[in-house]
């Protein structure tokens, strides 16, 4: 899929941009702080709704300004193209449509536009707490699986009543009797959601692995593995459930005193490792990032194997950290089918030529021109 | 500007209705003072004639305003039958259908530890006091397919099978495809349910 057309009106610093971008690679060349970012993070905005950057809508909003209006125009293969089209008021919220229609259910917006971003933020994932790494499950996996949203969102509704319910069995207020049948619906929501973890980190696996190896050429191997809070045994959502299901029966005594719950997906984490080694405690800088980078190349490679046809790809910032061999081997996997937006504080730090097709485009000051 | 103290007053007591904010309340307040006396005598002692004359059923915990409630007291209904529900709402949702034909037992919520809600402060004991004579055959467990209303039921299922073993049958209501609609119209939540819940045909 590609995007032909971009409007924003005080988006960021943003006052007014009508910018029509190259259908295969756009390289934004820019000094720091002229809107290269937010450029990115307006196409990411209207594939989600959200921004990478902030939980507060009215950042976006150029300063002395009431309103933001974000839109695009959307070329896909496999369904119909689209105006997608997001309008922020300070006081009115926010306003999501698609064709000029209004969307007041998320999921009838979200994914229409299918984008993978890269950005600084992502090396968090590698370096910083489980959490993190839970977030980009579900992140990812919402977006493919309904199944699993729907999972996920019993088991965390579950898991407040449980740990509430625990809590009051440790006062007195309520009998062992209750926390059963929160158990049984725990462990079967759990295993829904283990196994749809399992599988889709066993496909990253192989996918990141790929693009890793496209990255740091030679011996560097990558590797990414789950880590569930329980063992899956044989990994059908039966055996899941039961294992799950012994964990919380063997718990039950600490958790009481806790007053939370200590086995679960809501503990799950994600290894990841090179040449056998833990990236997030022993990696170098440029590893961790380019494994970062990695897994958002593999999750471009999912998302095109599950919707039927390729996400924008958008590179935030992509030399930092990285060496030139790096550089060009994310950019020449931007090259295979994706349209890509790739930002840079100077073209000399960027192997252009991998990219093939390419547009260069200068911002500056909240303006873009073609070079 | 300041409602007259009456106004302000009546507009104060809307607003604590539920689903009533600000502006809907000076809407129905204004109302009010627009229709003729009769009408807004009749309303209030509408209101004040509910509250004096409707009570809980003591068998079944419906509202009634008899001593037994009409489903308990009807000998033609089948007393071996026991359709669990969390609200009286849903007593009133069920006889709609004119299909069921059994009893009615009311919970008065469901268990929610976020809310303090536990089996203890719901009518459970007094469901397995309605069982213990053994008339009853089949108990239908019909709380909503919410984690509370999931949890709710398994509790109960659980209690009941230990407490009576074979003696009582307990069902769930089936959730799922909602009947005469399309597929491609129902939503994913509905769907995935629907396909959980499958049976053989």
């Amino acid at each position: 899929m590609q995007v032909d057309h971009i409007c924003l009106i005080h988006f960021r610093n943003y006052d007014k941009l009508d910018f029509i971008p190259h259908q295969r690679a756009n390289v934004i060349v820019g000094r720091n702080a002229q809107g290269k970012s937010a450029l990115l993070e307006a196409l990411y905005f209207l594939s989600t709704s959200k921004s990478h950057r902030t939980n507060r809508d009215s950042e976006l909003i150029q300063l002395g300004s009431e309103y933001a209006r974000a839109s695009a125009n959307v070329r896909r293969e496999t369904r119909p193209d689209i105006t997608i089209e997001i309008a922020l008021s300070r006081v009115q919220g926010k306003s999501c449509l698609i064709d000029n229609k209004k969307k007041n259910r998320l999921p009838d917006f979200v994914g229409q536009l299918n984008v993978v971003i890269f950005s600084s933020f992502d090396v968090e994932m590698v370096r910083g707490e489980p959490a993190l790494r839970r977030r980009f499950l579900d992140l990812e996996l919402s977006q493919i699986s309904a199944h699993y949203l729907y999972a996920l969102s019993r088991y965390r509704r579950t898991l407040e009543q449980r740990n509430r319910a625990l809590k009051l069995v440790n006062i007195g207020q309520a009998h062992l009797k209750t926390l059963e049948p929160l158990d049984q619906l725990l462990a079967t929501y759990g295993a829904s959601v283990m196994v749809k973890r399992g599988e889709f980190l066993a496909k990253l696996n192989i996918t990141a692995q790929e693009a890793y190896r496209g990255l740091a050429a030679g011996n560097e191997m990558l590797e990414v593995n789950y880590k569930p809070c329980v063992p899956m045994a044989g990994g059908g959502p039966e055996e899941v459930m039961r294992s799950l299901l012994n964990g919380l029966a063997e718990k039950r005594d600490v958790d009481i005193v806790r007053g939370s719950t200590s086995i679960g997906p809501h503990r799950d984490d994600v290894e990841m490792r090179i040449n056998g080694v833990g990236v997030r405690d022993y990696a170098s800088q440029g590893q961790q990032r380019s494994t970062a980078l990695a897994l958002k190349l593999a999750e471009a490679m999912i998302v095109r194997e599950s919707v039927g046809e390729s996400p924008v790809l958008l590179l935030d910032d992509v030399c930092a950290e990285l060496d030139m061999q790096r550089r060009s081997g994310a950019l020449a996997f931007a090259a295979r089918g994706f349209q890509s937006f790739v930002t840079t504080t100077s073209l000399e730090e960027l192997p252009v030529g991998v990219l093939g097709e390419v547009g260069v485009f200068e911002v500056s000051a909240g303006a873009v021109t073609q070079l | 500007m300041r409602f007259a103290k009456p106004l302000a007053k009546l507009v104060a007591e809307f607003e604590k209705l539920p689903g009533i904010g600000p502006k809907s309340a000076q809407r129905l307040a204004f109302h009010i003072l627009r229709i003729s006396d009769d009408q807004a005598r009749a309303l209030a002692e509408a209101v004040l004639d509910v509250k004096e004359r409707i009570k809980t059923c003591p068998v079944c915990f419906n509202f009634t305003d008899q001593e037994l409630c009409e489903i308990c007291a009807d000998p033609e209904r089948d007393h071996s039958l026991l359709c669990v529900v969390a609200e009286p709402r849903d007593v009133a949702a069920v006889e709609k259908t004119n299909e069921y034909r059994g009893l009615y037992h009311v919970l008065g919520g469901v268990i929610s530890p976020m809310d303090g809600i536990g089996p203890d402060a719901l009518r459970i004991q007094e469901l397995f006091a309605r069982l213990a004579d053994g008339t009853v055959r089949e108990v239908i467990l019909a709380t909503n397919p919410t984690i509370e209303g999931d949890t709710t039921a398994m509790y109960i299922a659980r209690e009941i099978r230990s407490t009576f073993g074979d003696n009582v049958r307990v069902t769930r209501i089936a959730h799922g495809m909602p009947v005469g609609s399309d597929m491609d119209y129902a939503d994913q939540a509905t769907l995935i349910h629907a396909l959980q819940w499958r049976r053989e045909i």
